[in-house]
């Protein structure tokens, strides 16, 4: 039994990390193609039939690209920065469950790395360990640049950190769990039962929290080319680099398993629709918007950033938090 | 007007109009205002219908370039040819020098001398495409539209001496046939018959 | 002096000036196309006509002086309209091929079109087939001529070749050859230069460059003492070689004339010389061995210095016999004239109304001289007369009076001339010695120079006198200094000058004699090991390219001539020279602490009549009115008279006989001519056709010149222009010449067919 668990949690880690670094490669493809769409483009059309093997060429530049460390670099904490980044947002998939159970020749599978009590505050906490990365690469890369980059992570995600811990203290409350299956197994039973319509405002503040918090559009500051060239990864090349986008892609999918368990019934079935392919639509509906949101919307300024953090985004948290706590209470 | 010819059509000016900016927020309480406003009529939502509906409807503008190519105006001005007589087949140049006069960036030079019938020919024409700016002077003060400009924009080369000689750009004679007159910089409107007064012919 | 008013502006003119001449000396524009100011008004074009206020109709301003107080309009309506028609009536069957015209660019007919707005043609004509002509260094197109007859004024009054005459014909009216199938004349070019359209143009010339590419570089001619004005035309090579190359020669025509040796003879620039630093150190070695430095005067006023610097310093000998014979001659005529120099100036000599010529073969020794002898005798027909034993065709329609005289016996001629135009008191001067000894009856016999032809001469003078003559002039040649009795030749010239109405002027045989002469004390012996320069030495360094070290040629340096006229002109680079020059040499001796050869320019020695003036400082242009501005003109010093009496005159030397002379063919003056691509040629004897049939040759054949134990086996070639005796060049410098004449410039020789 004990040998069998790990055996079935390396499978799983390995399903995870590969399935999702694919993942996060098709999306790059998916995003551009979905913006290209959007501006009236056809986006890569070269590489492969509609330029599907895009992403492979991009895979392939990527590792065979020089690994470059500038001279005035600290070397050890600029070759670890992007790990951080992208270990961080793989550990927070640990605790995501991530479809139904289902069972392979008598084997039942959870698909779930490990099912931890207080899963929730696991994937927000190693979620924000990300912010590491982006802030220890600014600060290594001995750039200007890189520096404006990095403090700009620092301000940004610790920021709304306290807006996603906000928004979704209320769906525990009313839960009364941590764990992400017991949420999944609150909303079972049909659209009705979505925790969306109990908590809208905190729905919607926790899906402007991930925009934040996964450095997209329109808060895409840290690297934003117009104002700091590249951010904290001015500096980073080949697959160094690689592994921030692999990690801000992967960091998208957690958001979107995140928003789809605690707001919108997990992985239970829709209607005809199995929850597998649930749960799919819901996480890929999150993806697509946020690529949408980045093809409409233009980005706003930090000190906006900053406004809308604090001044609005937190103070409606707080007061859902206390008029949950009030209804719960009558 | 269909398929790419579309593209060339330059003349969008009718459908200008004028964005009605509102006047800016100056106080905290106007400012509040504008964002209830603007929150309670979902504006940003307006800018999400337009991406999606400008992907739903798929009206995809982009020319594929090696694949396909836009129709280039006859003005347009890419590396130089020197045009021979339909009929004859003789150089038009007659190596009167205007061209290298003109040319502001200096790069025209012309090498000319008697031929054996005791006209004026250029031996050698050499234009340096690392100078000329393809302002089309040259074309335009050719009095025999001998120099002109080629459509040939796609000259990408090793050496920068490439298609500067005369015999990169003199049509050769087996294609004389296919040589088309020049439409573009310089060459007489298609009125130009009517404008000139004649001379009187004694004969 | 008469005052009146140019388009309100009060001008005042000088007696005989036109109002044409006038205003373009205040700067007033009057258009012109058949203007040319060197001759006389041709009235073809009547573009000049302006109003004079209570004259009816218009007047012509290039013949028409003005009278007092005239208001004259140069610009009206009615001016401009009847301007107009004239330029639309040249434009008549005048082809428009402008952009292959040679002369597109810097064309009257291009520039006046514009200037009248001449946009379209009302009028027309039936064109006439009209054959382009090659004439040799020239084609002639009289589809494009406009019949200005510039080129044949300017043939007839400056040149005095009259070699082309108009065909009248109505619109078949062209120029054509005076009396002959094809132009046979001195190729002086100078219709090219004064044509206002393309129909006269050089051929070397034709379809290689446009006027506006070329770089205009103002020079003086290096060919002949005269040193002409000039601009080297250059532009790049070709496409493959950017390096510069004159393509042609100009001249401010409407005030100077270019021979054809200038105008043709302009390649002569020593190319590929690279800095050889070998050669270079031979160079040094050769001169701190040398005690001899023998040189032409093919070099500039500076170069020149710089010997003399090298002499003082190190005691060389400076050996340029030319120069020596000419600066013996002056130094002689000084003393007996009182002036370290000669006065007239070539404008003198246009302006001469009686001129005698002795002892130069005046059409290829120096045009200039022949061109102003021309101008004075069409001008204001004065009398011409020449002595030379060589009768020279070119100068008939020149010359008043031809007095052959014997060779070698200018002596007797000279003294014949100081007997008649000097009073007694010059007799007296000369010594009684040499009155006693002067015996017309013997030296008449002697020279073959009748006494009624002296009388002759005297008759023409006193009838010149009393019609008011004022200017008259003695003109000497090279003949006379390299004559056995040069000293006292000089003498008798130096009493003519100082005793007669006549002023002597002193031919300089080469480009810069004179300023040599000055500058440089030359000696007459030659040293053990010599360098020579342009001149076989021991160590060669040469101009031309053929030499041991590569000097720069004429047009490749800047510096400055002393010229005929006692002018001191600037020279610019024309063609870049890479390799080294004198001042190195001067530099690597210690010679000289400059870097620039020019800045010699100032130092020139004063006590000579040269002035203490920056080589940047020379001016060198023609003002609106003709005044030359070139450099300066050197300062005539007093001489102390010599005491020393005239040595009596000798027996004259006897010739007997086969006599050659010794000068260059027409367009020839040295190796440097003979470079230029378009005046080479092997050298030849010239002879004329009497000399011919006396030793029965024909043209073409080879002929063997022995003198001494010298033998040279040359060509014959019959020169049409020489009545009498045959004679050789020294241009070129594959034939050697120069020893058949040690020092006079004729020489007994025998001739035999090979």
């Amino acid at each position: 039994m004990e040998s069998a668990f790990v055996i079935e949690t390396i499978i799983k880690i390995l399903v995870v990390l590969g399935l999702f670094s694919a993942l996060a490669g098709f999306a790059t493809y998916v995003e551009r193609k979905v913006l290209a769409f959007m501006q009236r483009r056809l986006g890569p059309m070269h590489v492969g039939p509609w330029g599907l093997l895009q992403v492979l060429a991009d895979g392939i530049k990527l590792f065979t690209k020089e690994d470059f460390i500038p001279q005035g670099a600290n070397r050890i904490i600029f070759m670890i920065a992007p790990v951080i980044t992208a270990a961080s947002a793989f550990i927070a998939m640990a605790a995501i469950p991530m479809f139904p159970e289902f069972t392979i020749g008598g084997y039942t599978v959870r698909p779930i790395i490990s099912d931890i009590n207080v899963g929730l505050l696991f994937v927000l906490g190693v979620m924000a360990i990300g912010l590491y990365g982006p802030l220890l690469a600014g600060m290594a890369s001995g750039n200007k640049w890189s520096l404006l980059g990095a403090a700009r992570t620092a301000v940004q995600f610790l920021s709304y950190e306290v807006v996603t811990g906000l928004s979704v203290l209320a769906p525990v409350m009313i839960v009364g769990s941590l764990s992400l299956i017991d949420f999944n197994n609150y909303q079972a039973g049909g659209i009705s039962n979505w925790l969306v319509w109990k908590q809208p405002v905190a729905f919607i503040l926790f899906l402007i929290a991930g925009f934040a918090e996964t450095n997209r559009t329109p808060f895409d500051l840290l690297e934003h080319e117009a104002e700091v060239i590249s951010g904290y990864a001015t500096e980073y090349s080949g697959m160094r680099w690689g592994m921030f986008f692999i990690g801000e892609y992967a960091n998208m999918f957690t958001i979107g398993f995140l928003a789809s368990l605690i707001f919108l019934g997990g992985f239970n079935d829709l209607g005809f629709i199995p929850g597998a392919i649930a749960i799919l639509l819901k996480v890929f509906f999150f993806i697509f918007l946020f690529i949408w949101a980045r093809a409409s919307w233009p980005h706003i300024r930090p000190d906006q950033l900053m406004w809308l953090c604090w001044k609005v985004l937190m103070p409606i948290a707080v007061i859902n938090v206390v008029i949950t706590g009030i209804v719960m209470m009558f | 007007m269909n398929g790419l010819e579309q593209f060339k059509d330059r003349n969008v000016s009718q459908n200008y109009y004028r964005v009605k900016i509102e006047p800016y927020p100056k106080t905290p309480w106007e400012r509040f205002k504008r964002v209830v406003r603007r929150s309670l009529r979902l504006e940003l939502f307006v800018g999400l219908k337009i991406t999606l509906m400008e992907m739903l409807r798929f009206k995809i503008h982009t020319i594929q370039y090696p694949k396909e190519k836009l129709p280039i105006s006859p003005r347009y001005r890419a590396v130089h040819k020197l045009l021979r007589l339909l009929e004859s087949g003789n150089e038009r140049c007659i190596g009167c020098g205007l061209c290298e006069k003109i040319c502001i960036s200096n790069c025209i030079r012309i090498d000319t001398r008697p031929d054996e019938n005791g006209r004026k020919i250029p031996t050698e024409y050499t234009i340096n495409f690392g100078r000329c700016i393809f302002c089309g002077y040259c074309a335009e003060v050719c009095p025999e539209l001998a120099i002109v400009h080629g459509q040939d924009y796609e000259h990408a080369s090793e050496q920068r001496a490439q298609f500067a000689l005369k015999e990169d750009m003199l049509t050769p004679l087996d294609k004389l046939k296919e040589q088309k007159e020049y439409p573009g910089f310089g060459a007489p409107t298609p009125a130009a018959d009517k404008l000139i007064k004649k001379t009187p012919l004694a004969y | 002096m008469v005052k009146f008013y140019i388009d309100g502006k009060e001008v005042v003119a000088n007696r005989g000036e036109t109002i044409l001449q006038v205003a373009r000396r205040e700067g007033i524009y009057i258009p012109t196309m058949c203007y040319l100011s060197k001759v006389k008004p041709i009235e073809s074009c009547r573009l000049c006509v302006v109003e004079v206020e209570g004259v009816e109709g218009f007047v012509l301003s290039c013949q028409t002086p003005a009278t007092p107080d005239a208001r004259i309009t140069t610009d009206s309506k009615e001016l401009y309209e009847h301007r107009q028609n004239i330029m639309k009536l040249y434009d008549v069957n005048h082809p428009l091929e402008c952009g292959v015209c040679d002369k597109s660019g810097e064309c009257d007919l291009q520039n006046k079109n514009l200037e009248f707005r001449v946009d379209s043609q009302e009028f027309s004509a039936r064109d006439q087939y009209r054959p382009i002509q090659d004439w040799n260094y020239l084609q002639y197109d009289p589809s494009l001529c406009i019949l200005c007859e510039k080129c044949v004024h300017v043939c007839n009054e400056v040149i005095g070749d009259d070699a082309i005459e108009i065909e009248y014909g109505g619109y078949k009216s062209r120029i054509i050859p005076k009396d002959a199938e094809t132009l046979d004349c001195t190729w002086c070019g100078e219709c090219v230069a004064v044509c206002p359209v393309g129909a006269f143009i050089s051929k070397d010339f034709k379809y290689s460059a446009n006027a506006w590419e070329l770089d205009r570089i103002p020079a003086a001619c290096a060919h002949c003492s005269a040193s002409c004005h000039l601009y080297y035309e250059t532009k790049h090579s070709s496409i493959e070689n950017p390096e510069p190359k004159i393509y042609r020669v100009k001249n401010e025509f409407e005030f100077e004339t270019l021979c054809g040796a200038g105008r043709f003879g302009f390649d002569f620039e020593n190319r590929e010389a690279k800095k050889d630093e070998e050669a270079f150190k031979r160079a040094i070695e050769a001169f701190k061995r040398a005690d001899t430095i023998k040189f032409t005067s093919f070099i500039t006023n500076e170069e020149a210095l710089l010997l003399q610097k090298m002499k003082e310093r190190f005691g060389y000998r400076l050996v340029n016999d030319e120069a020596r014979a000419y600066q013996r001659f002056l130094e002689n005529f000084s003393q007996y004239s009182g002036k370290s120099l000669y006065t007239p100036s070539l404008y003198d000599i246009e302006d001469s109304d009686f001129i005698i010529l002795m002892g130069s073969f005046i059409s290829s020794d120096n045009p200039a001289v022949r061109y102003a002898m021309t101008v004075s005798q069409k001008r204001h027909r004065s009398e011409i007369v020449n002595f030379h034993p060589v009768e020279d065709d070119l100068l008939k329609p020149v010359v008043t009076k031809f007095v052959k005289h014997e060779v070698g016996s200018e002596e007797a001629a000279l003294s014949m001339l100081v007997d008649i135009l000097c009073d007694e008191d010059a007799k007296k001067r000369a010594g009684k010695e040499w009155l006693e000894s002067f015996d017309i009856g013997y030296l008449s016999a002697e020279s073959n120079i009748g006494e009624e032809e002296i009388e002759d001469i005297l008759k023409r003078l006193k009838m010149k006198k009393r019609r008011g003559a004022k200017r008259f002039t003695l003109i000497l040649g090279e003949d006379l200094y390299t004559h056995p009795r040069a000293e006292n030749l000089a003498k008798l010239a130096g009493l003519v000058d100082r005793f007669s109405e006549f002023d002597v002027m002193l031919i300089p045989p080469k480009t810069n004699t004179l300023g040599v002469a000055l500058i440089c004390d030359l000696d007459e012996e030659e040293g053990e090991f010599s360098i020579g320069y342009n001149q076989k030495g021991d160590f060669t360094l040469s101009a031309l390219g053929d030499g041991d070290l590569d000097m720069p040629a004429l047009n490749q340096q800047e510096g400055t001539f002393t010229n005929i006229d006692r002018r001191v002109v600037p020279t610019n680079v024309a063609l870049p020279y890479e390799g080294y020059v004198l001042n190195d040499i001067a530099k690597e001796l210690g010679v000289s602490d400059k870097e620039y050869t020019i800045e010699y320019t100032k130092e020139l020695p004063k006590e000579k009549g040269y002035k203490e003036i920056e080589f940047d400082e020379l001016d060198n242009e023609f003002l609106n009115d003709g005044t030359e501005k070139r450099g300066y003109e050197l300062e005539i010093k007093k001489v102390n008279l010599s005491r020393k009496n005239i040595e009596p005159i000798e027996e004259l030397p006897e010739f007997n006989g086969t006599v050659i002379y010794r000068c260059e063919p027409v367009l020839q003056f040295s190796p440097f001519t003979n470079k230029a691509h378009q005046l080479r040629t092997k050298g030849k004897l010239y002879a004329s056709e009497t000399f011919l049939n006396d030793l029965g040759l024909k043209e073409g054949d080879k002929v063997n010149i022995q003198k001494d134990n010298i033998t040279i086996s040359i060509e014959v070639e019959r020169d049409g222009f020489i009545a009498s005796g045959a004679y050789l060049g020294r241009f070129d410098k594959n034939i050697d010449t120069e020893s058949l004449f040690k020092d006079y410039r004729f020489t007994e020789v025998k001739i035999q067919k090979v």
